[in-house]
């Protein structure tokens, strides 16, 4: 009895699966995929712009001659004192340098030879201050120097500096109160663009320092500094066509987000199992990026669908790189999103759609939507129940 | 007596209380419809090849054999079985382990007998690895799939036998058919873009059934037995919800024993027409049953005729046809098993160990076949 106890516990079990294959071993038939395509609800589908501005883009567009649009860049700096205290004594000085940094964040890095051109604008300049307007300021009068970047440099800073004549170039007019306006456009006839740094950005906007010579007679404390770093920045990229209300924007500024909302049935979320989930979004007109920049197609649901004032849920995103260029469809799996729209507290079928960085990309597709163009899809492949329930 | 039967049922209900399952040994062939039928014997009755099934009162087939039972008994049955499975997508090899009857029995008075036991009528268990590739999205994508069953259809007899006189017995049984069938289906795709699924449904199988059976010695030593089940539709239920009623077979055997001095040798036929099933299998694009044919014979040796438990040695054959093919060309397959065994005395002669290996081969279309080796090992109380 005890022997038999003892071997009825332990009596090992190794169940090693037998290989098999269909028809012989799938009882009731191999349950099957299914791929179906579930279009955008009607109507439903619709862009919101604003959600930030230019004060929060993460860097700044500049460009020439380049495919995705003329882009020019301008910083405005806090005014430079006229003097500088040293021992406790505020002293006149006499500028011996200037040196003006600026980041890049992004550049095309097959372009040899690449030339920022850096002029001195009227502090007139501002977010409303467009392309043909920049190019009336940049005249060769207002051309401070140039900064070649060298061609081992992808992103980092480069930086101009200003002495002896060509301090010259540099001179900030009594009435402007000590606040200098920079302006910043790529050249040498190089079709190509760069991303520079911004207030908003991880890299930096642009700072300007002046080193100066103290009015003192203590010679070890003669060598002065004065440190800027832009206050405002900015940047006009070349005619955008004027926005449709029946197509679907992402990014650009104000940055727009566009909200698409499905009906998924209940037989596919509920009673079937989805194994893959992907956003088709149909370009109305081919993009062009720059070459080795990175900017994303970023989708997430919505914790409540109340429009383009939905919060997305934070912890759930998709995410796409876009191709540098193109005009082909953009696919995106959603599964981890959708898999959400089940259940007994299922989240709203509604899908944000935006890019990232936010303004500050020179890729900038446009979708078609459910009134114009290929209406943004979901395409589905599910299985259905298994059929292997039933002997 | 009825102490004695109390305490049989009450070690019973222990057992019962064990954590494996009652199904039997996990086989390819038991992945089509209800499975592997299973032959709720005795361990001592399968060291005979089943040859004495139909008169072995341990045994829960002919409820007529309980008048057999001369005392009080509880008995359990333990097997560890081990496989070789080849099929045209390769072999592997496994093993597990199940307590395929327990019963409980004794006389109630001078002419009647009384039994309930619970064993496995067919049994589920299998794990099956596949592989497909399919054209999704205009691509190729590569397919795994583990299809995993465990359990299967469970038998419970109340059984109850009276002696018309000393040569005949007639019983009655009546059973439910009961039991689950735990099923997992695991998918996982070549193209990480797909998500893995893991699907679980847990099924349950209810219905009633009747046997009647007959016991009957027209000649000194030699033994006949028939017996009749009928059994009712089986009702499947997944998660309260009846998905299914599936007809089930109805069953007629008869035996034939003779015994002399220390020698006894018998046999039996059995016949189900498990083809009742097959509208109800090919609806849902299955591969169809067949009826079904048992035959087995066997013989024990006694080394004691006073101690008839002490040492036997049994031996005895079975073939069989199984009722689901597993090809669509509807080609039954069979099973062909030898084996043999014997037991010992313990606690005075209150309690009996009996053990019986088992050759099996099976076999379905060309190329299907397994091999097993099974170790029974069973136990029986007399209070």
């Amino acid at each position: 009895m005890v022997l038999a106890l003892v071997l009825g516990v332990t009596a090992c079990e190794e169940e090693l699966t037998v290989p098999g294959g269909c028809p012989e071993f799938c009882p009731g038939g191999q349950p099957l995929l299914q791929d179906t395509t579930i279009y955008a609800a009607p109507a439903a589908d619709s862009t919101f712009f604003g959600y930030s501005g230019w004060q929060d883009v993460s860097s700044l567009l500049v460009a020439s001659d380049f495919a995705a649009g003329e882009a020019r860049a301008w910083y405005q700096f806090p005014p430079r004192s006229d003097s500088v205290t040293v021992s406790d004594t505020v002293r006149a000085y006499s500028i011996d340098s200037v040196v003006i940094r600026m980041g890049i964040v992004a550049r095309d890095s097959t372009v040899k030879g690449l030339t920022f051109y850096v002029y001195q604008l009227p502090l007139t300049v501002d977010t409303t201050t467009d392309v043909p307007a920049l190019d009336a300021m940049m005249t060769p009068d207002a051309l401070v120097d140039s900064i070649v970047v060298p061609d081992s440099i992808y992103r980092g800073n480069v930086q101009l500096v200003l002495k002896d004549s060509s301090l010259a170039r540099l001179v900030i007019p009594p009435a402007d109160s000590g606040r200098l306006a920079l302006g910043v456009r790529i050249g040498d006839g190089k079709a190509t663009g760069a991303r520079l740094g911004s207030i908003q950005g991880t890299t930096g906007p642009a700072e300007y320092t002046t080193y100066v010579t103290a009015d003192i007679a203590d010679t070890t404390r003669r060598k002065q500094q004065i440190a800027l770093v832009a206050d405002a920045n900015g940047f006009a990229l070349g005619a955008p066509p004027a926005d449709d209300p029946d197509l679907l924007y992402i990014g650009r500024l104000p940055t727009a987000r566009s909200v698409l909302r499905f009906e998924v049935p209940k037989r596919i979320l509920d009673s079937s199992s989805v194994v893959r989930a992907t956003l088709e979004l149909t370009p109305v007109q081919p993009w062009t990026g720059l070459l080795g920049d990175v900017t994303q197609l970023e989708v997430r649901p919505v914790a409540a669908d109340i429009g383009g004032k939905s919060t997305p849920v934070f912890s759930l995103r998709a995410v796409k790189t876009l191709p540098i260029s193109g005009s082909d469809v953009i696919g995106i799996d959603v599964i981890g999103l959708i898999i959400n729209w089940r259940g007994l507290d299922p989240l709203p079928q509604t899908l944000f759609v935006a890019l990232g960085p936010e303004g500050g990309s020179f890729q900038q597709p446009v979708f078609g939507s459910t009134r114009k163009g290929e209406a943004p899809r979901l395409r589905i492949t599910y299985m259905a129940p298994s059929p292997v329930e039933r002997p | 007596m009825t102490r004695r039967l109390g305490i049989a049922l009450g070690l019973t209900l222990a057992l019962w209380g064990l954590p494996a399952p009652l199904a039997g040994q996990a086989s390819q062939f038991g992945v089509r419809s209800l499975g592997l039928p299973l032959l709720p014997v005795s361990t001592a009755t399968q060291g005979t090849g089943g040859g004495f099934a139909r008169f072995d009162p341990e045994s829960a087939i002919n409820p007529a054999s309980l008048s057999g039972m001369g005392r009080a008994v509880a008995s359990f049955g333990l097997r560890q079985y081990w496989r070789t499975s080849e099929n045209p997508y390769g072999s592997e090899s496994g093993n597990d382990t199940a307590f395929p009857l327990i019963l409980v029995g004794g006389p109630i008075g001078n002419r009647f007998g009384f039994g309930i036991s619970a064993s496995g009528l067919t049994d589920r268990t299998f794990l099956v690895g596949l592989a497909d590739t399919v054209i999704v999205r205009d691509a190729e994508l590569i397919l795994s799939d583990t299809l995993i069953s465990k359990g299967g259809v469970s038998d419970i007899r109340f059984g109850g036998s009276f002696d018309v006189s000393s040569r005949l017995s007639v019983g009655l049984g009546l059973h439910v058919m009961t039991g689950t069938n735990r099923i997992e289906y695991r998918r996982s795709f070549s193209d990480s873009s797909y998500f893995p699924v893991q699907l679980r449904n847990e099924l349950s199988f209810a219905g009633p059934g009747v046997s009647i059976g007959l016991l009957a010695e027209p000649l000194r030593g030699l033994r006949v037995s028939a017996m009749y089940r009928l059994d009712g539709d089986l009702k499947l239920n997944k998660d309260s919800t009846r998905i299914a009623e599936i007809p089930m077979p109805r069953t007629i055997a008869a035996g034939l024993q003779w015994g002399q001095g220390r020698l006894s040798l018998g046999g039996h036929v059995l016949a189900r027409n498990w083809s009742v099933q097959q509208d109800y299998i090919t609806e849902r694009d299955g591969t169809g049953a067949s009826n079904t044919l048992e035959v087995a014979a066997g013989g024990q040796l006694l080394s004691s005729l006073r101690q008839p438990a002490k040492f036997p040695l049994r031996f005895g054959a079975r073939w069989a046809s199984l009722p689901y093919p597993l090809t669509a060309s509807g080609e039954p397959g069979s099973e062909f098993s030898v084996s043999a065994g014997s037991g010992l005395l313990f606690g005075g002669g209150r309690g009996i160990v009996d053990f019986a290996l088992e050759r099996a081969w099976r076999s379905g279309a060309p190329g299907y076949t397994e091999k097993s080796f099974t170790l029974a090992l069973g136990v029986a109380i007399r209070p």
